[in-house]
């Protein structure tokens, strides 16, 4: 090791480098005040270090200690059930059918749905419609250029054409670019903020009329810290973003969810369904016209069905029409409260009896613990059985880490 | 610099037989293990302190309690000598990290601030060796300890590369950069 430096020759640097870590003087002899500090150490075993475990407050220290753990762990579980369990109760309250169904809409609940689809070329796509089978015959190949021919089985026979984009929508799953969807966006934002008036107003004023746009409902009830507003606003879906970005800034969010349900299948199905209602329509009405010396008894039955026909027309057309405004125009409910605002106090019913309130209560409790009981119970065993895998992990880590700090302690190096 | 293994005394006990006797009780074992080992140690642990002997006390204190502590469970994986060591390294890092909490890196780390609550008479460093101590001081904290550990009075490179757990190659190769800015850093111009 000769470092050779300009200003230092490299045996000097050598020297003066090993002179850095010299001591000066004789030994201080160390080892024997480590020596005492050692016995001080052991006279006093290790726990009693930290705490006094003689005394009484740190027996009740430790005590307070692991019985606000235990608490805490309890409240937990708690906390994780009943969430649980308003999730599950949300999630059973709200069907997609009273998301896409609006107040002023009084057709029936939409049909059950169901379509399969071959996606080769010249592909066929079957849909389940209220129990009555279609079947459409798609040309892929051609971009959609050719007409698809299509028929209903079990039903009315005829050929059926698919007219504009709806049959190449059919295939729409796997094949259609995301930007052919058609979703219905519901978004629900939770504001607080000082003045719930102001605010209300202002998201009143967030709607662009012009564009279609309205406020399907308005509620502002209440003064002071009681004041609460909501409102349903209908925007152009492309507005969504900007609306809910203006929305923000009137209040301090408590909370924010968007919801996307697609409807391309349903419209898709539901535009195959008119064409296909429409041109049987067309046939029938040539076939009265061309059947005119038929038996009376006939044309009645002919023009009854035509009149079946119209009915489904009708119907199928107001679905579209519902869906088609839920697709353009999204949802958006708003809820204004103020800050820190608390529940209105529930009147206590007057003419009730001390004892029928203490039966009701007694009864409320014992239902309520017990659907506790049973929530925890669920929550520990899906907590228990849904993370065996990371359990066991944690607990090799577990081990892993005592054997690598044991190790590390018996090395003396921490 | 020379290169045994186990150190023995006039009286032919290794460091790993004292540290036996020690542990069965017998005091002076430990006396003679210190008697051979600390004045390096502290030695070591002044370098490693940016020149603070107090803190190079406490920081081998420590080191002996230790020893005494986990004495009974060294498994002889390596030299005793090495264990020591490893602990007092790793105490002068403990005693320089929980400094630098305290106060400012850049102050903790030129010499003559870190001595500025030191009123040890010994930490008085000649105007050249303050340069180089200075120097040193600049470096990278690996840089740094590998040269003043390679330079450590009876150190070997075999024995330096144990201690810190890396290959003897490794070790040369970070010593020889290290050299190399270390000398850039004495020169003239370098030097502020």
């Amino acid at each position: 090791m000769t470092p050779g430096t300009p200003g230092i020759p490299g045996s000097q640097l050598e020297r003066q480098l090993t002179e850095l870590t010299r001591w000066p003087d004789a030994a201080p002899d160390v080892w024997k005040a480590a020596l005492e500090t050692h016995e001080a150490r052991q006279r006093v075993p290790i726990l009693k270090r930290e705490i006094r475990w003689s005394s009484l407050s740190g027996r009740w220290a430790a005590v307070l200690v692991v019985a606000l753990t235990g608490f805490a762990v309890v409240l937990l579980i708690i906390f994780q059930a009943s969430r649980s369990r308003s999730a599950d109760f949300a999630r059973r309250m709200t069907s997609p059918n009273e998301v896409s169904a609006p107040p002023v809409s009084t057709s029936p609940p939409p049909p059950s749905l169901d379509i399969s689809s071959s996606l080769s070329t010249g592909s066929s796509v079957e849909a389940t419609y209220n129990d009555r089978q279609i079947q459409y015959f798609i040309d892929t190949s051609g971009a959609g250029s050719a007409p698809a021919r299509g028929g209903i089985s079990g039903g009315q026979a005829g050929p059926v054409a698919g007219g504009g984009g709806s049959p190449r929508a059919a295939t729409t799953p796997p094949l259609a670019p995301l930007l052919d969807r058609q979703v219905v966006r519901t978004s629900t934002i939770e504001l607080t903020c000082e003045d719930i008036r102001a605010a209300f107003l202002k998201a009143s004023l967030l709607i662009s009329e012009a564009t279609g746009e309205f406020i399907e409902q308005s509620t502002l009830t209440g003064e002071g810290p009681a004041a609460r507003a909501s409102l349903t606003l209908r925007i152009a879906a492309t507005r969504l973003s900007t609306v809910l970005n203006e929305l923000r800034e009137l209040g301090e969010v408590e909370a924010e969810s968007t919801r996307g349900e697609d409807v391309t299948a349903q419209i898709v199905d539901l535009d195959a369904r008119l064409t296909n209602e429409r041109r049987v329509e067309q046939e029938l009405l040539q076939l009265l016209e061309s059947r005119n010396d038929a038996p009376l008894e006939d044309i009645l039955a002919l023009r009854r069905q035509i009149n079946d026909i119209r009915l489904g027309i009708e119907r199928l057309t107001a679905q579209r029409e519902r869906l088609g405004r839920l697709v353009s125009l999204a949802t958006v409910l708003v809820i204004i409260s103020p800050p820190d605002a608390e529940e209105p106090e529930k009147e206590e019913p007057e003419d009730e009896p001390i004892g029928e309130y203490f039966k009701g209560s007694l009864g409320t409790a014992w239902l309520g613990g017990l659907r506790l009981l049973v929530d925890t119970g669920a929550f520990l065993l899906h907590a228990l059985i849904g993370g065996l895998v990371w359990w066991i992990a944690l607990a090799a880590a577990l081990v892993f880490l005592r054997q690598y700090v044991r190790r590390r302690v018996q090395l003396g190096l921490v | 610099m020379t290169g045994q293994a186990t150190r023995m005394t006039a009286n032919g006990l290794t460091d790993e037989l004292l540290l036996a006797r020690f542990v069965k009780g017998d005091r002076d074992a430990l006396g003679a293990l210190a008697e051979r080992h600390e004045t390096h140690l502290l030695g070591l642990a002044r370098g490693l302190l940016n020149g603070r002997s107090d803190l190079a006390r406490d920081a081998v204190q420590e080191t002996w309690v230790r020893v005494i502590r986990y004495g009974a469970s060294f498994d002889q994986r390596s030299t005793v000598r090495t264990w020591i060591y490893r602990i007092v390294i790793n105490q002068c890092k403990n005693i320089r990290r929980a400094r630098q909490s305290q106060e400012p890196i850049a102050a903790s780390r030129t010499p003559v601030a870190a001595r500025a609550g030191s009123t040890d008479p010994g930490d008085r460093d000649s105007p050249p060796m303050e340069a180089l101590r200075a120097a040193v001081s600049r470096l990278d904290r690996n840089k740094s300890d590998i040269i003043l550990l390679c330079y450590h009075s009876g150190m070997t490179h075999e024995t330096a590369a144990e201690i810190l757990r890396i290959p003897v190659g490794t070790l040369k190769s970070r010593l020889h950069a290290a050299l190399k800015e270390l000398r850039e850093a004495l020169t003239p111009e370098a030097i502020p």
